[in-house]
């Protein structure tokens, strides 16, 4: 028996915009939960009976109507801060309320027999990146240099011993951290990967605040992006090094640099989809760096990572499609 | 600013850098709404 999808994001993610479209094309039906409008959104009514729960969400606007028991798979795309009904919560008060609606809404969701992509607890255990690096390294990649310090003299040390110098490199968003402070106090909305030059060298001794992720920078030849979705690898190869904006972050999009559809080795395919379903994961962004002698060096899997920016540069590359059919057909199943 | 991370922030602040965006397409933070406007909140807690 064919059931829905669930889509649960934010009413700003463009790629559930697609896929939702994807999935009514390819003859399923997506029901979109954005956490921007939940819970003032929405009627909700669950209630537990006969050893398992039951009940609905409704769409105020429109009226639209998801029955648990009709959600086949659940794809988790993005989060968002809760919507209340009114604007007059104390901090303590809102802070309780999202605490409530967070457990109220992923414990139903946790309590459905279905297929998800990616399940919550694979997505919050795949993403620590230092464990990532020692992970990927287990499974036959290469894996860069790395050090965390809050000691000056140790960052001097380990670019000592770097041959093509090291990069600054974040572990967590800044713009997720913006979220829990007002929009007057937000500060900067991220750091691209940085190489360390002398122009950071009156800076560095702020490691003592905050220890900080270093990296042996790696001579490139190019770079890929290789998606996991499902059982299927889709890779990209970024010519990040044709322009000098994006020789040490390929991320600075104002630099129009070449993408194109790339054919793995077979083992470095076959090692991409083991590392992911290795966390259960059913979705997967990975990001490595081909050396000049060819090596496939890893340096993270984004477990909800974009991917419209590669499909649109390379349209072979059917993400949005391949997806829509993985939900539609574990909502079959 | 005290931490090295927004230092490096503040060092880059106010470049004409299209960061994480092109074309109409979003990356790892960014959606883009028309008229060379992106939205800076297609963020989230599982990035």
């Amino acid at each position: 028996m064919s059931k829905r999808v669930l889509i649960v994001t934010n009413s700003d993610d463009l790629h559930a915009d697609l896929v939702a479209a994807r999935i009514e094309s390819e003859g399923g039906a997506a029901f979109r939960l954005d956490l921007d409008e939940y819970p003032a959104g929405f009627e909700i009514g669950f209630g537990f009976s006969g050893g398992r729960w039951d009940g609905s969400l409704v769409r105020t606007a429109g009226g639209e109507s998801l029955a648990l028991q009709d959600v086949g798979a659940v794809w988790m795309r993005k989060r968002a801060s809760f919507r209340y009904r009114s604007d007059g919560m104390g901090a303590h008060e809102k802070a309780h309320a999202d605490a409530e609606t967070d457990h109220m809404l992923l414990g139903i969701l946790r309590s459905l027999d279905c297929r998800w992509m990616s399940h919550p607890d694979a997505v919050r255990g795949s993403h620590w990146k230092p464990e990532q690096l020692r992970r990927a390294a287990r499974m036959g990649f290469a894996v860069p240099e790395s050090l965390m310090t809050n000691i000056r003299a140790e960052v001097d040390r380990f670019s000592a011993t770097a041959e093509h110098g090291i990069v600054f490199k974040l572990l967590s968003s800044m713009l997720d951290a913006a979220d829990s402070v007002g929009p007057q106090e937000e500060l900067a909305r991220g750091v691209p990967t940085t190489l360390i030059g002398p122009e950071h060298e009156d800076m560095l001794d702020s490691v003592a605040e905050l220890p900080c992720f270093f990296q042996h920078y790696v001579p490139k030849r190019h770079e890929l992006r290789v998606t996991v979705i499902g059982g299927s690898v889709y890779a990209a190869r970024i010519h990040s090094q044709d322009d000098p904006r994006t020789t040490t972050d390929w991320r600075d999009m104002s630099a129009e640099i070449r993408y194109e559809a790339e054919t793995l080795p077979p083992e470095v395919a076959r090692r991409c989809l083991d590392f992911v379903h290795s966390y259960g994961l059913t979705f997967g962004a990975i990001d490595l760096v081909v050396t000049p002698s060819g090596d496939h060096v890893f340096l993270e899997n984004n477990p909800v990572g974009q991917f419209l920016f590669v499909e649109q540069l390379v349209p072979e590359l059917d993400m949005t499609g391949a997806v829509a059919r993985w939900l539609v057909d574990s909502a079959r199943s | 600013m005290r931490t090295f991370a927004f230092k490096l922030a503040g060092k880059t602040a106010g470049t004409d850098s299209k960061w994480m965006a092109r074309d109409g397409v979003s990356l790892a933070a960014c959606t883009y709404v028309g008229d060379g406007q992106y939205r800076w909140r297609d963020n989230g807690y599982y990035c």
